[in-house]
């Protein structure tokens, strides 16, 4: 808890701990999938929330007290625990984009750990597990996936009921990026050190994504072999670490027939007029999920620039044992840029977006879309200016997280910001989370950043909670929380990870485990 | 200590014949000051004909593609991804330094591959080591942050709605490193008394230009400041302008573009317009340079001041007799050169008309040493990619890399 705490008023302190422990249970006790939040428990979240918006003022950099700076916090959460607290290398710790899975007992957490120094860059994938009965970290002193030169970043892990697979995008060419992987045992024994390349062609191959289905591992990611436009690619990986494909799968890329009729003879020269590239659409940032058999695949795709449409995020069907796509490409719901996470659920699949709404005023918003196994959905945005009501659980989190008084500025991480979604099912539901963050009026160095999570059914158009429970902050421009992600065990128990930017030498992977429905 | 890094005393020259390039040479040992030797090497005698009187004459894909990603993306120059709002300048060993607004981050591009140089990818505050740095950039859906160098390779940064100016520097161990220069305080300096630049409230504006010595230049509410050796002055107060430019508010924010030529003009162009005003430093002389008091998109007038803008991206050769405009809601490239503005037509040529015909070459970003062109391939510099523009007085020659 904040030191500003401290200075709350007695019995404004206890009323507002007695609310929160009134809410507290019910995030997380006794919400059936599918049911709804009673009116009478959101009247009590609604005024927990009236009590959290009288917390002081938090301190800003410059000391000066910031009424708008009012940061909700959920008293009594569990506590966070730094995932490898004693990692550090050359005297600093700096770790960054987490990602994690859960087999055998364990949590896996795989991060991108040390420098970006552009003339001296040395990131590696380091991981570390977590007790998935405890929450008790198994390794801080972290365990070294990849030590190859330059950067490796961007981790991604699964499980295939034996040994974890975490891929990550890599930079030892110091050209472009490939993509490799190695396998890592719930022992915490690496077993293929400094990873296997599984496409180190000579282009960019980025911004890997991982699921276990079907006896193998697809591995995704984007793919910029055919110029000028990203497609979606993925390959095999066999439990053994066999590549199985070793040309890789086009999933969704763009027409090369169409790429090759536009392309001009002289092949930099950019054509007489216009650019000829205004008519192709990348595909790239993808997510991954599996079933057991199938793997399903949720990545954004641009419209053409020749056209005014926004990117939109788009979801096909892979099924690893044919090597073949079985359903979609289809569009999902989206509003501008959206950032994408994705999950199995009982019914099918669900993709967490952190989005904007279209338009100039654009509003931050974290929404559910629940597909059923034929990635078939009824769950859709409003149109863009109409008075439609949106149809799917969606918080705009401009209206929920915002003090009033930051209201009208751009939140902190971007104008169009990249707030990144995390989405796990949680046994009785479906637990997303983001990062989220504003700037405060009158003081350009306070900017707060949280961590958000909410709660959606199966079914139903709305949240299960009216407003994100904030479960980690910070309110300086120095410091951050940022890039959640979760995963949960077949109780439904699901661990959230997280950056904390403490300093600039110190930035580490926090964890927070999360009881499942009836514990 | 501060490493600064040596800029070469020659610059290259791949299309100059021989003839062009003594006389270049010439021309720069007849120059007396650096500042006018910089000039000189960086505008040659071709290059800068083929700026003011040359048709486009080659385009090629420099960098990024047109996908928007969180942190950016680095690799190959082609295939390198950021977000969007950007701006560039490219330093005459020939190393670009591009500004992502959205991702609050700068990408060195060098040697036809991305790497990020500085930021950590998070909005906010925080000097130190350039990967862990923290900038912030860019406001709502506009772009309030530019990026410009000194002789020295140093690379200055603005950040518009905090007000600072930030530097990028490599240190003796080759670690990059980012300082606050200017900005962060309470006060601003009055005529005469200048001010630790760190104690300025405004230590920048979305917009500055910049001097080979790394002095720095902008304009603001209460007038034209210079941020140099650490030290913030007053050159004019609003109060000292002509009223006509006074009553029209001097800060520059939002597009638009600011340069400082050798002999002191200073340009900006407040809001990113209608109008481009002039200050010479030297002798404090202001005034309105282009522009018809309002907004008229793409208006060409026989003179400077019957041509009407549009909020619009400028760039501006070192002399600043020629001048890009384009981007905002103009879209089309138009060229200021001889005083008179003409937009580029499909064939490559640069035409006076008030007509939209021409290249979609949209949002210009900076010029390099050797008079070639850098522009964002949308309005307001949101397309993804950046292009390369070359420019030749020869009919029919096509150029390419």
């Amino acid at each position: 808890m904040t030191a500003s705490v401290g200075k709350l008023p007695k019995l404004v302190l206890l009323a507002w701990m007695m609310s929160a422990a009134v809410v507290l249970p019910g995030l997380w006790v006794g919400k059936a999938a599918g049911q709804m939040l009673s009116a009478q428990a959101a009247a009590e979240h609604l005024q927990i929330l009236s009590h959290i918006h009288s917390l002081q003022p938090a301190q800003s950099t410059s000391g000066a007290s910031l009424p708008e700076q009012h940061r909700p916090e959920v008293p009594n959460a569990p506590a966070p625990q730094a995932v490898a607290a004693q990692a550090a290398r050359q005297g600093q710790l700096v770790q960054r984009q987490p990602a994690v899975a859960y087999g055998a007992g364990v949590f896996l957490v795989a991060w991108s750990d040390g420098s970006r120094q552009a003339d001296q860059p040395a990131a590696d994938i380091y991981c570390a597990r977590i007790d998935a009965a405890t929450g008790k970290p198994l390794d801080p002193q972290g365990l070294c996936v990849c030590a190859a030169p330059d950067l490796q970043e961007w981790p991604a892990v699964a499980f295939d009921g034996k040994n974890f697979l975490v891929v990550w995008q890599d930079f030892r060419s110091g050209k472009h990026y490939d993509i490799y992987a190695a396998r890592v045992s719930p022992q915490g024994k690496v077993l293929d050190p400094d990873g296997l390349a599984v496409s180190a062609g000579p282009n960019n191959e980025a911004r890997p994504a991982v699921a276990f289905a079907a006896g193998s591992y697809t591995v995704v990611w984007m793919d910029a072999r055919q110029y000028p436009v990203y497609g979606i690619y993925c390959a095999r990986v066999s439990p053994a670490g066999q590549l199985l494909d070793k040309e890789a799968i086009a999933l969704d890329v763009e027409d090369a027939a169409k790429i090759a009729k536009l392309r001009p003879p002289a092949a930099q020269w950019l054509g007489e007029h216009d650019y000829w590239w205004n008519s192709l659409a990348s595909r790239y940032l993808p997510a991954a999920a599996s079933n057991g058999k199938h793997c399903l695949v949720v990545y954004t795709k641009e419209y053409p620039f020749a056209s005014s449409g926004r990117p939109k995020p788009t979801a096909l069907l892979f099924d690893p044992t044919a090597g073949t796509v079985l359903a979609g490409p289809v569009q999902l719901s989206g509003g501008a840029y959206s950032l994408v996470a994705v999950c199995p659920t009982p019914q099918g699949w669900a993709a967490a977006l952190a989005d904007h709404a279209e338009g100039w005023d654009l509003s931050a918003r974290l929404a559910v879309v629940r597909l059923d196994r034929q990635l078939q959905s009824a769950d859709s945005f409003a149109k863009p200016h109409s008075k439609e009501k949106d149809n799917l659980p969606v918080e705009y989190l401009e209206k929920t997280l915002l003090p009033a008084g930051c209201r009208g500025l751009n939140p902190g991480k971007g104008a169009l910001s990249f707030w990144r979604p995390a989405i796990a099912w949680s046994g009785d539901g479906l637990l997303v989370a983001t990062d989220f963050g504003w700037r405060g009026r009158n003081d350009p160095n306070a900017i707060s950043y949280v961590i958000a999570a909410n709660k959606a059914a199966l079914v139903g158009g709305d949240f299960l909670w009216p407003r994100s429970a904030v479960l980690a902050s910070t309110d300086r421009a120095d410091q951050a929380v940022a890039n959640p992600a979760l995963a949960a065990d077949p109780e439904g128990k699901a661990l959230l990870v997280y950056e904390r930017d403490e300093a600039i030498d110190r930035q580490l992977i926090e964890a927070l485990l999360l009881s499942g429905p009836n514990r | 200590m501060i490493s600064r890094r040596p800029m070469p005393m020659l610059v290259k020259w791949p299309v100059a014949p021989c003839v062009a390039r003594v006389l270049a040479v010439a021309l720069v040992v007849v120059c007396n000051s650096a500042a006018q030797q910089q000039v000189r090497m960086v505008f040659g005698a071709e290059p800068a004909r083929a700026l003011a009187e040359g048709r486009v004459a080659g385009c090629e894909h420099f960098a990024f593609l047109r996908v928007k990603v969180p942190e950016g993306l680095a690799g190959p120059a082609t295939q390198a991804a950021k977000s969007w709002h950007v701006s560039m300048c490219v330093t005459p060993d020939d190393v670009a330094y591009v500004l992502d607004a959205e991702n609050c981050q700068v990408y060195r591009i060098k040697d036809g591959t991305m790497r990020l140089l500085a930021g950590d990818g998070i909005r906010g505050y925080r000097d130190g080591p350039a990967d862990r740095a923290r900038f912030d950039f860019g406001v709502g859906a506009y772009q309030d942050a530019d990026i410009k160098a000194d002789a020295q390779g140093n690379i200055y940064v603005s950040e518009g709605l905090p007000g600072r100016l930030r530097r990028i520097w490599c240190n003796a161990a080759g670690v990059w490193e980012v300082e606050t220069v200017a900005g962060g305080g309470s006060k601003m300096p009055t005529k005469g008394n200048p001010i630790p630049a760190r104690e300025m409230k405004v230590g920048c504006t979305s917009r500055f230009a910049i001097t080979p010595e790394g002095a720095v230049y902008f304009a603001t509410h209460s007038g034209v400041y210079c941020v140099r050796e650490g030290q913030g002055h007053l050159v004019l107060g609003v109060q000292d302008f002509p009223p006509e430019i006074a009553r029209r508010g001097l800060h520059d924010w939002h597009v638009g573009g600011s340069h400082i030529t050798p002999d002191g003009w200073f340009y900006w162009m407040p809001g990113g317009g209608p109008n481009m005003y002039r200050l010479n430093v030297n002798t404090l002389k202001a005034e309105k340079f282009a522009g018809v008091d309002k907004t008229v998109q793409g208006l060409d007038g026989p003179t400077l001041l019957e041509s009407g803008f549009h909020t619009v991206f400028a760039v501006y050769s070192s002399d600043a007799q020629v001048i890009f405009t384009g981007g905002g809601d103009e879209s089309i490239l138009r060229r200021i050169a001889g005083g008179k503005p003409a937009h580029l037509q499909k064939d490559g040529t640069f035409q006076q008309t008030t007509k939209q015909l021409g290249w979609g070459l949209y949002s210009p970003l900076c010029l390099d040493h050797k008079g070639r062109l850098y522009t964002e391939a949308g309005v307001y510099a949101w397309g993804g990619w950046v292009v390369r523009v070359y420019f030749s007085t020869e009919p029919n020659r096509e150029l390419s890399p």
